[in-house]
């Protein structure tokens, strides 16, 4: 074993934290910004990738051992896409709203990048459990991740937080609201002012450790 | 009329980047270089065009008559990729220039969602775009040549943008991905001025 083996927290852990999909690695872009004009979309779109990428993780995992190399990659894709149409129809029978709100981006999980790969880069080389655990951790991280672009978005641009019914409290006066943020437009603004803050604290944890090493 | 209606608002007022939100990975990766976005632009515009033709008419054709359009997910996913690699034969064989020109983003383009986004709007989805549940196949394919003519157009006035930027100072946090960001920002708000014409 040339390579030290990674222990089950860390491969959990990477995708919370230093391989974050959405403000490390920007996988998975269009939903980021599409879906997360209210937590409640957010949070749905989450629920969704938990369940294809976990799900797709262990059964690429099961079969890498069978598939050919030539041919892996339209096999993920179909595998990825039967996982997608099943969560299409179990949403849209439970919950038609969410369903109706993710709209066409329900279907596109399958195109995610996220998705493949992860697929690619983890399952195909690891056992079941690995990939399950990774799955999770980075399904985790992206839901974290988009639920607080939507929270950002949806507290200064709508002035209070939608959760499964409207709890009334307005937390921002409508004349401080800024709608431009939950129009498709100010995903793009809030985004790009998330991701450098974040960079800021990166870059000065580095150099903090630069300075003591 | 209609058409040209048509053209229009899928070019610029539901501009498929910046308002529908498709195929944002490859507008942020590969937007750096001027060249690179015109190839990009370009093989985009060619598979969508193509692949949603062929996707509208298996739809109406095989998934509708059969009433099996829950398969439309896969269905849709397999025939881009297979004409995505059919494509990538046929010009590797046909035009050597062509293929060192646009080779490295054939494969890329079978995960950009705007593809399989555009064939499910126009099919499944098609109530919200067009007045009717079955719209006719001229009016998607203008459709689908406006959206990718959208997708060309946005992604190199982006990059040419950002070609110019590298020549100023841009604080370490936000280079890359977050000034980027806010300049698509800006360029939506832009894009909002078409709204009121169609």
């Amino acid at each position: 074993m040339a390579k030290k083996q990674k222990s089950l927290g860390e491969i959990f852990s990477a995708g919370l934290f230093k391989q974050n999909p959405t403000f490390v690695q920007f996988l998975g872009m269009c939903p980021t910004l599409a879906v997360t004009g209210s937590v409640e979309t957010a949070l749905g779109m989450g629920a969704g990738v938990l369940f294809v990428l976990v799900m797709s993780n262990i059964i690429i995992s099961l079969i890498r051992n069978f598939v050919p190399n030539e041919v892996r990659i339209p096999i993920y894709i179909v595998v990825i896409a039967s996982l997608v149409t099943i969560l299409e129809m179990v949403m849209k029978a439970y919950v038609p709203d969410l369903a109706a709100d993710l709209g066409t981006f329900l279907s596109l999980i399958v195109v995610n990048c996220l998705i493949l790969g992860r697929a690619e880069a983890f399952a195909s080389k690891h056992g079941p459990v690995k990939s399950a655990l990774d799955g999770l951790g980075m399904s985790l991280g992206f839901t974290g991740g988009i639920t607080l672009l939507a929270f950002f978005r949806e507290l200064f641009g709508a002035g209070s937080i939608t959760i499964w019914g409207d709890l009334g409290i307005q937390l921002i006066p409508e004349s401080y609201q800024m709608g431009i943020l939950v129009q498709a437009a100010g995903a793009f603004l809030v985004f790009g002012i998330l991701v450098a803050q974040i960079n800021k604290i990166k870059f000065a944890r580095e150099d903090a450790q630069s300075e003591v090493a | 009329m209609e058409y040209i209606a048509i053209a229009f608002g899928a070019i610029f007022v539901n501009n498929v980047v910046l308002k529908q939100f498709y195929g944002l990975c490859p507008f942020l990766g590969v937007s750096t270089k001027k060249s690179s976005a015109l190839s990009m632009g370009m093989a985009v515009t060619f598979v969508i065009t193509f692949s949603t033709m062929i996707a509208y008419a298996l739809y109406s054709q095989v998934l509708v008559p059969n009433d099996i359009t829950y398969l439309s997910t896969i269905t849709f996913i397999l025939v881009i990729a297979s004409f995505v690699q059919l494509v990538e034969m046929f010009i590797k064989k046909f035009s050597s220039s062509i293929y060192s020109a646009l080779g490295v983003y054939l494969p890329l383009i079978t995960t950009n969602c705007a593809v399989l986004g555009v064939a499910i709007d126009t099919t499944v989805n098609s109530s919200k775009l067009f007045n009717t549940t079955t719209p006719g196949f001229w009016q998607v394919t203008v459709y689908a040549v406006g959206i990718s003519i959208g997708y060309a157009f946005v992604i190199f006035l982006f990059s040419a943008i950002r070609e110019e930027m590298d020549a100023y100072p841009i604080k370490r946090n936000w280079q890359g991905i977050p000034i980027a960001l806010i300049v698509a920002f800006i360029m939506a708000m832009i894009f909002y001025g078409f709204g009121g014409i169609v």
